[in-house]
């Protein structure tokens, strides 16, 4: 008896230890996952002052330097030296793209935020009923002249009213994201744009025909860091890491369908009921 | 046919110099200020109101979104298209609401014209 009350009394005092010991354990990570936290933050801080403060030359200089060749290329000048100033007007020109979207990509300070956040499990969703028909057509006229820059046609078919339980901004982030892909990867091909409901979801269906999306990287475009891979352009590939996040909170959908050199289309499906 | 005005509110002298100089060269006139208290001066005291605003977001003195906000209650200035000026490469919730465009720096010569067009055509 005295025996398996010393058992039962060791046993006891072994949890108990157990208990305190993973107790401090996870007092540990918590702070190291806290300060894992602010160092984030702090970074985020630091590259959203570097971004700014790169990106006001960079503008001067590009808009200058573009300035410059079209006004090389609407004057006189005898055509050995206006070639070699275009000539360099152009390097320089190119130069500074490349340059303006490596600070783009390796400052994507918003899509860092971001990904912290949804690490993080704090991507804050405020739904409320909203117009999507309205917004769609929003963010069409925030881009025409984009669009129209890039010579894509882009036909439209939005039924009126469908009223949506979104977080609006958020919203305005996938579809924009979505249309900047077809603006960057499928330039001068016509697109389309489908806004339906079917029952309770509402249907929007961004359809373009550029060089559409190797079938081996169809499963894994919505992970982190992926890109269609078959044009080269800036950015980090976190746009449709973070828009399949952001329509999952909305307990929602968003997929692809692609045939490689025919074109994709991306479907986003929402519910219509909170 | 009278020229057409374009307001730049801008606090980087470059940027501000650069803006005036392209834009000059399409055949606007146009009215520069530093920050957003300066814009709205100007705007008072213009007799022709500008067919576009190119208003940039961090400004010292008054930032772009209070200057957003100070034009757009007022009824004579409502309907000026407005295009934020933005390092950030996000919209924000008063673009939203006050149905205002983005650029993103580095800004494009040519988006910067086509949206030129689109305003003031």
């Amino acid at each position: 008896m005295l025996f398996q009350i010393i058992i039962a009394l060791a046993l006891a005092l072994s949890l108990i230890i157990v208990i305190i010991v993973l107790r401090l354990r996870l007092a540990e990570y918590k702070r190291g996952e806290d300060h894992f936290r602010l160092t984030m933050l702090e970074q985020n801080k630091f590259f959203s002052i570097v971004s700014h403060e790169l990106k006001s030359p960079l503008t001067a200089i590009l808009l200058s330097i573009q300035n410059q060749e079209r006004i090389l290329n609407s004057i006189e000048l005898s055509g050995v030296t206006q070639n070699k100033l275009l000539q360099a007007s152009n390097v320089i020109s190119k130069e500074i793209k490349t340059f303006a979207s490596l600070v783009n990509s390796l400052v994507d300070l918003d899509g860092l935020l971001d990904i912290s956040k949804i690490s993080a499990g704090e991507l804050y969703i405020d739904r409320k009923m909203n117009n999507l028909s309205t917004l769609v057509e929003d963010i069409i006229r925030r881009e025409k002249p984009q669009l129209e820059l890039a010579k894509i046609q882009l036909e439209i078919l939005i039924q009126e009213n469908v009223l949506v339980p979104i977080d609006k901004l958020r919203i305005d982030q996938v579809i924009s994201n979505l249309l900047s892909n077809i603006i960057k990867y499928a330039p001068g091909k016509p697109a389309k744009l489908i806004l339906s409901t079917t029952g309770d979801m509402a249907h929007l269906s961004l359809y373009d025909q550029g060089p559409g999306i190797p079938l081996g990287s169809q499963d894994i475009i919505f992970e982190r860091f992926e890109r269609a891979g078959t044009t080269a352009s800036a950015g980090l590939g976190l746009g449709l890491f973070i828009s399949k996040h952001i329509v999952d909170a909305h307990h929602g959908r968003i997929k692809v369908k692609s045939m490689p050199g025919s074109g994709s289309c991306f479907t986003i499906e929402l519910p219509m009921i909170d | 046919m009278a020229k057409q005005h374009i307001l730049v509110v801008e606090d980087d002298l470059g940027i501000r110099e650069s803006l005036v100089e392209v834009l000059e060269g399409e055949g606007f006139i146009i009215i520069a200020a530093r920050d957003g208290f300066e814009a709205l001066e100007k705007l008072k005291q213009q007799p022709i109101l500008p067919c576009w605003i190119l208003l940039d977001i961090m400004m010292p003195r008054m930032n772009g979104k209070d200057c957003l906000a100070a034009i757009r209650s007022n009824p004579e200035w409502e309907n000026i298209p407005i295009t934020f000026l933005s390092a950030a490469g996000r919209i924000e919730d008063i673009s939203i609401m006050h149905k205002v465009d983005f650029l993103n720096k580095p800004i494009d010569l040519d988006v910067l014209l086509a949206s030129s067009k689109l305003h003031c055509c």
